[in-house]
């Protein structure tokens, strides 16, 4: 400590000038780090929320501090008995308490109703799971972080024609997404091919949705007009990869080819199908990463053994890799270049690891952002009056 | 401009309080703001810090000595023996030893570390309150940062419940 003690009032002068000072109060709040204590601290006073709730506040803190991953969702695929597993990553001290629960509640969940048949969209702490319910699908919201908050069954997805007779060739397509992806909740879709198989829809870009299909190619829904359009893939590009979103700007597309990850980036202009084209932004080999970390493998990686690309997060944070001969998923930090194994499938009774054919489906789980704050009406007295007025709204 | 010590270029700060510091170049521009200063040849002479006093420039001033690159001929021996691991652990022990000054002191060199840009320093010296806002009751960040709550018990109820997840 330091020899001469300051009087309690120049302590408190000190504390005022800094904490006085708007800019240099932010910068301090920036550095919380973790959006649940950027929650807290908005309840101090109306003061402090009304810097933290600040747009570009949030814009600032939300690029420092990008939302964490907490776990992920997994399946173990069998054609006997399908079930899922919340699967928690480490945190540090602040979120821990809070995955804990969302794991054992989405766990709860998915004990409870054994016949959890997928995952569709996990977003902002909240995932939709569909169950077969005495032969009969029902969709649901789960909400993990949440205390006590009961699953919320969806309406059931409007009927579904049967394909045209004179149009045989037509597939239907039906999805649900969360209500803050499109006023109806629900996505049908007429596809050009009856094979065609649709794998992963992302979020709205930009209003349109994209989906990962089988025959070769991206589809496109721009939701305003209606109107499909075709994304070709990169040069090269097999069938092994997913896509995520840019910041609300356009895709990413992660491919891998052996050991091998390259990642694309397509931009979207507002008015355009998006016809910028691929731009190859990364690349990189999990096996030399993996190796070069000194991580004593357990199995021996081969040439020519097959890495599917599981899930990707947003902006292409990070990759989630079915290592299907070993049965493992391999997480992938695609900026840091971490590579680690956070996943073995149990070997069957039989002793075998699983069926050639079935894949790890991986759903990421992220940390709620942004938080909800209300809206703030500073009455002034005085323009430059220390006593200020506050109203709270909430904009619903 | 004063040089010393091996041809290492020296430039004088002071404080209001009138006290000079004459330090090497290279530990001046640990602050991004004297950077600035030197850069676009503002500082022939002394460097007047305005608001910062003696006590807390001086604070400044070892701070920048520890953590300035080491580079040059003294410095280039040093990393050659330490490892960089073991140096930024040595760094980190300072660190802590630094800080453990008074509330007053801690929240001057906050300003400090602001007015001259010394992102190292603030992240430090910001961490305590940090800390605070992240493991204390509401009632205690209050009470230690001079805080009134004036929100109405309503008010705070509806920011926690649309904020449900960020309490359990």
């Amino acid at each position: 400590m330091d020899g001469d003690r300051p009087t309690p009032a120049a302590a408190a002068a000190s504390v005022r000038s800094v904490l006085g000072d708007d800019d240099l109060f932010r910068e301090i709040l920036l550095r919380l780090g973790f959006p649940n204590c950027l929650v807290r601290a908005s309840l101090v006073s109306k003061r402090w929320l009304f810097h933290v709730s600040d747009p570009a506040f949030l814009c600032l803190f939300r690029e420092r501090n990008p939302p964490r991953l907490l776990g992920f969702c997994v399946s173990n695929r069998s054609p006997q008995c399908p079930w899922y597993e919340f699967v928690q990553l480490p945190q540090s001290p602040e979120l821990a308490a809070l995955v804990r629960r969302g794991a054992s509640s989405c766990n709860d969940a998915f004990r409870r109703s054994c016949q959890c048949q997928g995952i569709q969209h996990v977003r902002n702490g909240r995932l939709i799971a569909w169950f077969s319910n005495d032969g009969r699908l029902k969709h649901s919201i789960l909400a993990p972080l949440l205390a006590g908050e009961s699953e919320v069954v969806l309406p059931p997805t409007p009927p579904i024609s049967p394909p045209h007779r004179e149009e045989p060739a037509l597939g239907v397509f039906s999805r649900i997404i969360l209500p803050e992806d499109g006023s109806r909740g629900f996505i049908t879709l007429e596809v050009p091919n009856a094979a065609a198989f649709l794998t992963k829809m992302l979020p709205p870009v930009r209003g349109k949705v994209f989906m990962v299909t089988s025959f070769g190619c991206i589809l496109g829904l721009d939701l305003a007009a209606a109107r499909f359009l075709k994304l070709e893939l990169p040069a090269q590009i097999g069938r092994n990869y997913m896509l995520s979103s840019a910041e609300g700007s356009g895709i990413y597309l992660v491919n891998a080819d052996g050991f091998q990850l390259s990642v694309w980036l397509h931009r979207m202009m507002s008015n355009s199908d998006g016809a910028g084209g691929w731009l190859l932004v990364d690349s990189f080999c999990v096996r030399e990463a993996y190796s070069s970390a000194g991580h004593n493998w357990v199995w021996i990686p081969q040439d020519g053994d097959f890495l599917g690309v599981a899930a990707v997060g947003d902006n292409a944070e990070f990759v989630f890799l079915d290592y299907v001969r070993y049965g493992v998923v391999l997480y992938v930090h695609l900026r840091s270049r971490v590579v680690e194994k956070v996943y073995e499938q149990a070997p069957y009774h039989h002793g075998f690891f699983r069926l050639g054919l079935s894949h790890i489906h991986v759903s990421p789980f992220m940390m709620i952002w942004p938080p909800v704050f209300p809206t703030l009406k500073r009455d002034t007295i005085k323009s430059n009056d220390p006593a200020v007025l506050w109203s709270l709204n909430y904009h619903r | 401009m004063a040089t010393r010590e091996a041809g290492k270029k020296m430039i004088m700060l002071k404080s209001p309080d009138g006290m000079e510091f004459e330090v090497e170049e290279a530990v001046a521009m640990e602050s991004q703001t004297i950077r600035k200063m030197i850069e676009d040849d503002c500082a022939d002479t002394a460097i007047l810090i305005p608001n910062i006093n003696s006590k807390i420039l001086s604070r400044v001033i070892e701070y920048c000595n520890k953590h300035v690159p080491t580079t040059g001929a003294t410095g280039a021996a040093a990393s050659d023996t330490v490892a960089p691991a073991a140096l930024a652990e040595d760094l980190k022990i300072w660190d802590a030893e630094f800080i453990k000054v008074n509330r007053a002191t801690r929240f001057d060199l906050i300003q400090a570390a602001s007015y001259l840009n010394i992102k190292g320093l603030l992240d430090l010296t910001s961490q305590t309150t940090i800390d605070t806002i992240s493991d204390n009751s509401l009632e205690e960040i209050r009470s230690f940062l001079s805080t009134k709550n004036d929100y109405l018990p309503e008010e705070e109820q509806t920011i926690r419940r649309e904020n449900q997840w960020a309490f359990q």
